[in-house]
């Protein structure tokens, strides 16, 4: 029954010791050691937050050196195409100029070629004429004594070649 | 081999017989009584029992600080009562209220206690608790003014582990908003029993004084916890003691049944902490010394040598069995105390709006 029944005494030492105890640690312990753990903690989540922003920026880094690397490729792709088509497109004109020049040459001998042939013609002709009438006067000399007749004649000639011709 | 074999069991047996020996001869002089070796182990006392050498018991003496209606303030050893029981007037007690207590005995022979504030052997292991808890508390702040931003290793890592799982664990979530009010509190009564029932598993000075198995002290504890509850209690838990919003009318109008038990639940709580730690750290040191006192109990009936062995072994095997057991429950009475505490304070913080949420 004794166990039952509280030492009043006891519960005097024990209310006081406690309640001093409990006074010195809440004045002097627990505000040291609740903000030191809450300062920790919060150390603690802004590190992890921290690291977390480098992860993202890293990422973010990484994805714009790849975009990076893409667009180069393409640049680099289109400036190739370009070359290309431009160096295609020189050669064409060197091609179709030099086209134009040999046409032109050719032509151009053609014509040259033309014209002293028609100046050969022309020559032979004056020759084959002037030759025809010095054998026509060498063979009409005896009929034409006279200059008169002799003029007849020749104009006579010329006009049927001028037909002729 | 088999030579040093023989010899050896030999050894042993001797050892086993003389130690049987030694009980029985310990016994034969002195009726052994069970009942007064386990309830002197966990009754409060005015001297500090160590051990008996040689036949002589080695006690600390204590003060003992009386003060007497008409006699006035006295004060003297501890060591006075041993021979006799008796000091100036002073005796210890055998009335079944007072048992183990200092009455003054009166001239027509009646027995009076008077104001008893001796520095018992519970008295004296709070004291050393105590100053077990403000180094543990203090020795944590120093490493966290030593070294800011630093987690502490080793030992005072552990304890900081332990607190932090306390204020996380257990007060955190069962107060919610506010809980800061009431760690200092919450966390000094976690370690007090803690450090106490640790120390009351040790057998031996500075440890063996049953302190939280004793009503006095879980009856201090309970009250603060009492005081915690209702002084910094909501409105709504007020209003729903004496009004009873959840209950149907019936229980309510003409007789107020649900009122009046609400009412009285507001002491059971604490009621039922302080029944629970005594109780729970009681029967451990009951069962405990149980099992040591029953070798002696056997040993006594049947003067066997079997019979004694047998005992010692059982006993043994058993007694270690419960120290197990008791290492857990050291820590999970205090746990259980402060987990209870807690819930009842969070109860009696509870908002309107958080009740609907």
């Amino acid at each position: 029954m004794d166990l039952f029944n509280p030492e009043s005494g006891l519960v005097i030492w024990m209310l006081v010791v406690f309640l001093l105890v409990l006074f010195v640690l809440a004045k002097f312990a627990f505000p040291v050691i609740s903000k030191s753990l809450s300062e920790r903690e919060q150390r603690i989540n802004n590190a992890l937050k921290v690291a977390d922003e480098a992860e993202a920026k890293l990422a973010h880094v990484e994805e714009e050196r790849r975009k990076i690397l893409a667009e180069a490729k393409e640049a680099q792709q289109e400036a190739i195409n370009e070359v290309k088509a431009q160096k295609k497109q020189w050669l064409d004109t060197a091609r179709a100029e030099a086209q134009a020049e040999a046409n032109k040459i050719v032509a151009e001998a053609r014509a040259s070629i033309e014209a002293e042939k028609q100046q050969a013609l022309k020559e032979v002709r004056n020759e084959v004429a002037k030759l025809s009438v010095e054998i026509a006067g060498k063979v009409l000399r005896h009929d034409l004594e006279s200059d008169e007749a002799q003029m007849a004649l020749v104009n006579k000639i010329m006009e049927e070649d001028a037909m002729l011709n | 081999m088999m030579n040093l074999l023989k010899k050896g069991s030999i050894i042993l047996l001797m050892m086993f017989v003389s130690i049987f020996s030694a009980f029985s001869a310990e016994t034969e002089e002195k009726e052994f009584s069970a009942g007064d070796f386990i309830f002197g182990h966990i009754r409060n006392a005015y001297g500090w029992h160590v051990t008996a050498y040689n036949d002589e018991e080695i006690t600390i003496p204590l003060p003992v600080i009386v003060k007497s209606e008409s006699r006035g303030w006295l004060v003297f050893s501890s060591a006075r009562l041993e021979e006799t029981g008796e000091y100036e007037g002073f005796k210890i007690s055998n009335s079944s209220l007072h048992k183990g207590r200092l009455v003054e005995v009166m001239p027509d022979g009646s027995e009076v206690r008077p104001w008893d504030f001796s520095i018992t052997k519970n008295v004296l292991e709070i004291l050393i608790a105590s100053a077990l808890v403000l180094a543990l508390f203090f020795s944590l702040v120093r490493f966290y003014k030593k070294n800011p931003m630093k987690a502490p290793k080793g030992l005072l890592g552990a304890f900081e582990v332990l607190v932090l799982f306390i204020v996380d664990e257990v007060i955190k979530p069962c107060i919610g908003k506010g809980y800061e009010k009431y760690t200092p509190y919450l966390l000094t009564v976690f370690f007090f029993i803690l450090i106490n029932n640790v120390l009351g598993m040790i057998p031996i000075f500075p440890g063996g004084a049953n302190v939280t198995g004793n009503i006095a002290v879980t009856a201090v504890l309970a009250l603060i916890t009492f005081v915690y509850i209702n002084v910094f209690a909501s409105k709504d838990y007020w209003k729903d003691i004496f009004l009873v919003p959840a209950a149907p009318s019936w229980l309510k109008v003409p007789i107020p049944i649900m009122p009046i038990l609400e009412f009285v639940g507001i002491f059971t709580k604490p009621l039922a902490l302080m029944i629970r730690l005594f109780a729970n750290i009681l029967a451990g040191h009951i069962i405990e010394l149980v099992f040591m006192v029953l070798i002696f109990i056997l040993s006594e009936c049947g003067k066997n040598l079997g019979i004694g062995i047998g005992t010692g072994v059982f006993s043994v095997l058993f007694a270690f069995f419960m120290q197990v057991l008791e290492v857990l429950v050291v820590f999970l009475q205090a746990y259980v105390f402060t987990l209870l505490s807690s819930v009842f304070i969070g109860l009696s913080r509870m908002e309107e709006h958080a009740e609907k949420e």
